[in-house]
């Protein structure tokens, strides 16, 4: 598969510059500066409450910052893919049916939307399930239709908010060869999870806490001489 | 247990199931959504009538005895089982009055022990972040002294140092001599089990330590650091289809590693290398290769996505 990434991709493709964000007395982003390069897999972690769901909110619009800037925000979302937390779903909606809604709302006409949705169903191994309804597909199969529903529009820009909280590793590891599959091709991702070992899977790792980077780098840079990326990060908090 | 069975109606979730556990020891069950890991411990916790097998609990035949066994052992269910809109000692008063434990001294006790403090006491169950509730979710399970507990995916969305926290309780409950069964879907917690079974579709399909399980797999990881990366992960998945990215280095598992290198070599020629390195499989990679091998497939393959469009 080849990239597609150009050399006028040389600027990067999400940055924040003191990036803050509050809800009523609570700081929820302190000051976020974070550029991640076309074409980058980049990993967020936190605690809970530390700020990447607003993080990557406000990174696609959904949010308006306080202070500061952010790229793409609201001008870009033609060009983000968003899957957010938890499965955002229409239980009572066929496979087809809820990939067809996404892609309206994209404002695509009928025979794109039906190209992409069988190229993007069988990207993610769904094409055999198209006709069942969402709610009665397993943790792992709803994942993986929550990232097809945010690819129909061709992103170039991708958001995943925990995408494999709850599912198990077999179908964690298939999710993981999708977003390794778009990677590959060119596209930057921005990811958040809880887990430190499937963080270790991204180029560059941000440590996200109250609000604040405590620490960035990749990986191994970041593990410094310990045995974990999680020592790593209880050390850093 | 041997032969531990139940079927739902024509659906068999769980499949002639044997295992041990020590006293004092953690055990760890994983397996996929679905795997039967749930209906495993209602079974053990008497709560579901096994269709057909034997399970002895705390020496106790759990089709004889499931009243007094219930009282011995503590159940910790997925999404932690408290009220939402009572308080957290509310809570820990409900669940201590089925026990006949309500009494200040055991909810002081039970609160220190997962470090609960009293504002956290005092708040609303679903007011509170979800490492404090797991907290007090154990401690609603440990009230009544259990001397067997089990835990159903306790650290489910949980951030990674509530998480640890969680795992530091765990391990004093069990050098205090309590026998843990537990299920998770991170690795990195199984690997601090005693010993671990893989379930899949209702049946046990490996049991052992965590190093045995990796041993068993008879493999090895190959990473390969080269540039370009694209290029490097594009050549080797054609020729080990289950080659994964990790970052910009690919790894390939291999029961072969030194042949596997050499080729690695050939494929890439032309290629700038920077690194071949042999490491050892994770636990992850373990559970995919047992669970794969049980099932007779290899993983489910997905197709291939167009790449996204020029900028």
């Amino acid at each position: 598969m080849h990239t597609g990434v150009t050399s006028a991709d040389e600027l990067p493709a999400i940055a924040a510059r003191g990036l803050a964000k509050h809800f009523g007395r609570t700081q929820a982003l302190r000051g976020i500066d974070l550029q991640v390069p076309a074409g980058a897999l980049w990993g967020v972690v936190g605690a809970d409450g530390a700020g990447k769901t607003t993080l990557l909110r406000c990174i696609a619009g959904l949010y308006r910052p306080d202070a500061g800037s952010v790229v793409p925000g609201a001008a870009g979302q033609s060009r983000i893919g968003f899957a957010p937390q938890g499965f955002h779903l229409y239980g009572d909606l066929t496979v087809l049916e809820n990939m067809a809604f996404f892609g309206g709302l994209y404002g695509l006409d009928s025979a794109t939307i039906a190209a992409r949705v069988d190229e993007l169903l069988s990207f993610a191994a769904l094409s055999a399930h198209r006709q069942r309804m969402a709610g009665a597909l397993s943790g792992g199969m709803q994942q993986k239709l929550v990232l097809a529903c945010a690819l129909v529009h061709r992103p170039s820009i991708l958001l995943l908010d925990e995408p494999t909280t709850g599912v198990d590793p077999v179908s964690r590891r298939e999710f993981w060869r999708l977003v390794e599959q778009l990677h590959a091709g060119g596209a930057t991702i921005l990811l958040a999870s809880a887990y430190l070992d499937e963080i270790e899977r991204c180029e560059q790792v941000v440590f996200l806490h109250t609000g604040r980077v405590i620490a960035a780098g990749e990986p191994d840079e970041l593990r410094g001489g310990l045995a974990t990326l999680e020592e790593a990060f209880l050390a850093a908090m | 247990m041997s032969g531990l069975t139940r079927r739902f109606g024509d659906f068999v979730a769980v499949d002639g199931v044997s295992f041990e556990i020590a006293r004092g020891e953690v055990f760890g069950l994983l397996g996929a959504n679905g795997a039967g890991k749930t209906t495993t411990i209602r079974m053990l916790c008497c709560i579901y009538r096994p269709s057909a097998g034997r399970a002895i609990v705390l020496g106790l035949d759990a089709r004889e005895h499931p009243a007094l066994i219930r009282t011995r052992v503590g159940y910790m269910s997925q999404r932690f089982s408290l009220y939402g809109e009572l308080t957290v000692e509310e809570n820990l008063r409900f669940y201590g009055d089925i026990y006949g434990r309500a009494d200040h001294q055991s909810l002081d006790r039970v609160c220190s022990q997962v470090a609960l403090e009293p504002e956290h006491r005092a708040a609303r169950a679903d007011s509170l972040p979800t490492g404090i509730r797991q907290r007090a979710a154990l401690a609603a399970a440990i009230a009544h002294e259990p001397e067997l507990l089990f835990l159903d995916e306790p650290t489910s969305g949980v951030d990674p140092r509530s998480r640890r926290q969680f795992w530091e309780l765990i391990g004093a409950l069990a050098d205090a001599g309590t026998t843990v069964l537990v299920t998770t879907h991170a690795m990195g917690e199984a690997e601090g089990c005693a010993r671990v079974g893989m379930l899949a579709n209702g049946r046990m399909v490996a049991i052992g330590t965590p190093s045995e399980l990796v041993q068993r797999t008879g493999t090895a990881i190959v990473s390969v650091t080269a540039s370009p990366w694209q290029q490097v992960y594009e050549r080797l998945a054609n020729r080990w289809p289950d080659a994964a990215l990790y970052g910009r280095r690919t790894h390939i598992a291999t029961a072969d590693p030194e042949r596997a290198q050499a080729e690695v070599a050939s494929v890439l020629e032309g290629l700038e290398v920077a690194a071949v390195t042999v490491q050892r499989p994770s636990l992850e990679d373990a559970f995919v290769w047992h669970i794969g091998r049980a099932n007779g497939i290899k993983e489910p393959r997905n197709g291939r996505c167009a790449p996204p469009r020029a900028r």
